[in-house]
């Protein structure tokens, strides 16, 4: 571990947890490891923290049920390259949070947007790439083939191409500069020397040989035609045995059981089989319509034929190992010209996506700000698109109001079926893709970093954890009220759906939770309309509904977001869309009708609602200097670089601490 | 001190064939292949052994037992062993990545033994003596480089746990991609879930 001073400072588990990595490598390779970059820390608040719920529910890059067709990923992947498919995916699955990276990935894929010639160039020239980081490792592995040295040379003079393209950019964006100094690391040498060693035509294993082009090696080429040249005197030996026996058909053939042998028609068998003939053709096998021979001068050219094949093969494959071994020595150049391939796939890719779709570039700060106009969902887009429908954008403005440090809750009610679920997703999606580096489906947006995403949206039951859809979401709902802070994103879907006057209440609580002490910018989309009633003491809460038209009985969704609350749920006309028997549609209109009329019966003002009746207490804040100042004490310390030793100490010494300020 | 312990992201649920079976007990009566044989499958206990026979991986005793079963492929028998038939089962030499494919996505490992010289060779040393073979590569999820067994579009990732010894319920795993790693610390009971977005993959494989 004496080297390891070399990655910068590592704890004693991150060593080991790496050497275990490297370990297990080493024992399942059997002493062979492909190519490694020295260890970089991701620390835990570079990326947005999304739990896997939320990953799982917002279908980030598989569907619900597993597949990766319909997620987010799939709508988005327009790369050319699998690396940069592999990038895309693993970029997707970790937004990052610093707005300064944000931008820079964005100045690239804004780069290609407006150039469109570069775009369009770029993404052909990375078509030609093959996949390098594959070949690398199987080449540093020693589990290559001809076709992966061939990817060495074909990729980095691909890379080489692309740098010298994307010079007659303006302005260079900084990641396409980097990206460019990547792709000329290479040695030019190396991919010179492959091109010129390795033939035209290449077969998938080394060791098919045939793989070297003639010319490249004057040894190889003297073997081969000796080779070639044995074959020649085959094919003579043949036309002469023809002559002497008399017997026109008679050929030389090859198989493996064999080798070599002459082989004649069954009727002229007899003839080789006589004297005189019988003295130079020895007898092998007598089929139904031919008859096999071989001969002492056959024989002996066979084996100089072998040798030949065998000692050409033995030259190609010391050759191999040798352009391997070229290969292996510039591997740290090769992998981050593979990664700057990649990375301008992913960008160039997502101009192309923001070019086709009509994306913008979002706005990223530090700010808590949360505006999107003309949000669109990436997915249920291009679903709908499909069918030539339109799909209908909507606003949203989670921003905090004046000079507040807290952000916006939006509450939205509205009928099933009407768009609630879409509007929250495409909110969330939206901040993913910004974060990601991606343009966005809205008119406009701007994004004060969201540094942990939390969803609850739909109901699954978790059967195979024997857990019920009730349970699940409260687990669910717990983690977010317990977790979220001013800067998360917290998307609410029905929340205590099914479970009527208890679900109110755990609603209604939730709601207060997130504005009062989460404090966070949140979507919250419910079906109890008495939730609406809290906007009116709640001043950072905000009602939307999804705008709905009846027309003659039935409804008609217009999938728009705008400011109020719904009047009622719809639930009957929804229900006769989905199919639902007439009789049961009328018996339940009139149950309807009865149950409002003994409702209106009662006076309704919403302060009569029990849940008001309970007052309510805001938690105490229980954050004073001294407790400040141990939380810094215990967060300073590292129990695992410790000692007993400096353990005992650090314990003595907070206790100090806590005596002393208990004294003031 | 703290303990490592590198898992592949999937881990085979049902326990590995052990060669327990395979003792060599009744040596007088053991080929000089069979012996081979049991010292390498004593070497890789924990993985199924592909065995090289001319053109075939050939496996045997439980190890035959269960690829046949994942595989659908012809159990039968080879010998006998302490009295005993050998079961055996094989694949062949060019079909092996599609089979690797599947004991793979099933959560096994395999061992793949190759002869590591010409059979003309070990005939030289006398009639009795076999061909010299050794393990030349353990087959894992986190660890495959073909592009017959990767999908090109997925990143493939090996995961290393250190549990840290003076806080108990922590552990530090590792991401890594062959070269990135992520610093999080995950409480023990938690760790499940967190893992579970790298695991799903092999848990619908099942």
């Amino acid at each position: 571990m004496a080297t390891s001073d070399a990655f910068g400072v590592l704890s004693r588990l991150e060593i080991t947890a790496a050497a275990a990595c490297v370990t297990y490598v080493e024992r399942t390779q059997i002493g062979k490891r492909p190519p490694l970059s020295p260890p970089l820390r991701e620390s835990a608040g570079a990326s947005i923290a999304i739990d896997q719920a939320t990953r799982s529910n917002l279908e980030l890059v598989r569907t619900l049920s597993g597949e990766r067709r319909g997620s987010l990923l799939e709508a988005i992947d327009h790369t050319v390259t699998s690396a940069g498919s592999r990038l895309l995916a693993q970029r997707l699955s970790a937004p990052l949070t610093d707005p300064q990276a944000i931008a820079r990935r964005l100045d690239t894929v804004a780069g290609f947007v407006e150039d469109i010639a570069a775009r369009a160039d770029t993404r052909s020239r990375l078509q030609a790439a093959p996949d390098l980081a594959r070949a690398l490792a199987r080449i540093a592995v020693g589990r290559a083939g001809p076709r992966d040295l061939a990817a060495i040379s074909d990729g980095v003079l691909a890379a080489a191409d692309l740098a010298r393209a994307l010079a007659s950019l303006k302005d260079t964006p900084t990641e396409i500069a980097e990206t460019m100094q990547s792709c000329r690391r290479p040695d030019g040498m190396l991919a010179a020397q492959l091109a010129a060693a390795l033939a035209a035509e290449l077969p998938a294993f080394k060791r098919d040989g045939g793989f070297v082009r003639n010319g490249y090696d004057a040894a190889l080429d003297e073997t081969r035609a000796l080779r070639d040249e044995s074959r020649r005197v085959v094919a003579a030996l043949q036309s002469r045995y023809a002559e002497e026996t008399g017997v026109r058909g008679l050929k030389i053939r090859h198989n493996n059981v064999l080798g070599y042998f002459v082989e004649v028609t069954a009727q002229h068998g007899d003839k080789l089989m006589a004297p005189p003939a019988n003295a130079i053709f020895i007898h092998r096998q007598t089929l139904a319509g031919q008859v096999r021979f071989t001969s002492t001068e056959l024989g002996e050219l066979e084996a100089k034929i072998a040798s030949a094949a065998e000692r050409s093969l033995g030259l190609e494959l010391v050759i191999f190992e040798r352009l391997a071994a070229s290969v292996v020595a510039q591997t740290a150049q090769i992998k981050q010209c593979a990664e700057a391939l990649a990375a301008l796939d992913v960008a160039s890719s997502l101009a192309h996506l923001a070019a086709e779709r009509d994306y913008a570039r979002p706005h990223i700060d530090d700010s808590l700000t949360f505006v999107i106009e003309g949000g669109r969902h990436p997915v249920v887009e291009q679903a709908l698109s499909r069918d030539g429908t339109p799909f209908v954008a909507n606003d949203s403005d989670l921003s905090p109001p004046g000079d507040v440090s807290a952000g916006r809750i939006w509450l939205i009610t509205g009928p099933n079926m009407a768009g609630k679920s879409t509007f929250l997703r495409q909110n969330a999606l939206i901040a993913i893709l910004a974060q990601t580096g991606s343009f966005v489906p809205a008119k406009r947006a701007h994004i004060g970093v969201v540094d942990r995403l939390f969803s609850r949206v739909g109901a699954a039951d978790d059967l195979a954890r024997g857990r019920s859809t009730f349970m699940v979401e409260m687990v669910e709902t717990a983690a977010i009220l317990n977790q979220a802070g001013a800067r998360s994103l917290v998307i609410l879907d029905e929340i205590g759906r099914g479970t009527a006057t208890f679900g109110l209440s755990i609603a209604w609580a939730t709601v207060e939770h997130l504005h009062d002490v989460n404090k966070c910018r949140a979507l919250f989309a419910t079906h109890f309309h008495e939730l609406t009633a809290l906007a009116a003491r709640l001043d950072r809460l905000h009602n939307a509904t999804v705008r709905v038209k009846e027309w003659q009985g039935d409804v008609v969704f217009l999938h728009e977001v705008v400011p109020g609350s719904a009047d009622h749920s719809y639930g009957i006309q929804v229900a006769k869309l989905a199919g639902l028997p007439s009789s049961v549609i009328e018996r339940a209109k009139l149950v309807l009708t009865k149950l409002e009329q003994e409702d209106r019966a009662k006076p309704k003002g919403f302060e009569d609602l029990p849940l008001f009746a309970a007052p309510y207490v805001p938690p105490q804040q229980v954050q004073d200097d001294a407790y400040e100042l141990m939380v810094a004490a215990v967060a300073a310390l590292n129990p695992d670089d410790m000692s007993p030793r400096e353990a005992m100490e650090a314990l003595y010494m907070l206790k100090a601490k806590l005596a002393q300020t208990k004294k003031k | 001190m703290a303990v490592a312990r590198p898992i592949g992201l999937s881990e085979p649920e049902a326990p590995p064939p052990d060669g327990t079976a395979a003792s060599p007990s009744d040596a007088g009566r053991v080929t000089p292949m069979m012996e081979q044989y049991i010292e390498i499958k004593a070497a890789n206990p924990d993985c199924l052994l592909f065995y090289r026979m001319g053109d075939f991986y050939e496996m045997f005793f439980d190890d035959a037992e269960a690829a046949s079963r994942a595989l659908g492929i012809m159990l039968t028998k080879r010998g006998k062993h302490q009295g005993r038939d050998i079961p055996m089962c094989g694949v062949p030499v060019e079909r092996a990545d599609e089979y690797l494919h599947r004991l793979i996505a099933l959560g096994h490992r395999v061992a793949v033994c190759e002869q590591l010289e010409d059979p003309a060779e070990a005939r030289k040393r006398g009639n009795k003596s076999v061909v010299r073979r050794d393990v030349v590569r353990l087959v894992t999820p986190g660890t495959l480089t073909e592009d017959t067994l990767l999908d090109a579009k997925r990143n493939n990732y090996l995961l290393a746990v250190a549990r840290a010894a003076v806080i108990r319920r922590r552990r530090k795993p590792f991401w890594l991609g062959l070269d990135r790693y992520l610093d999080r610390r995950i409480p023990h009971h938690r760790m499940r879930t967190r893992l579970a977005f790298g695991r799903d993959r092999a848990a619908r494989a099942k």
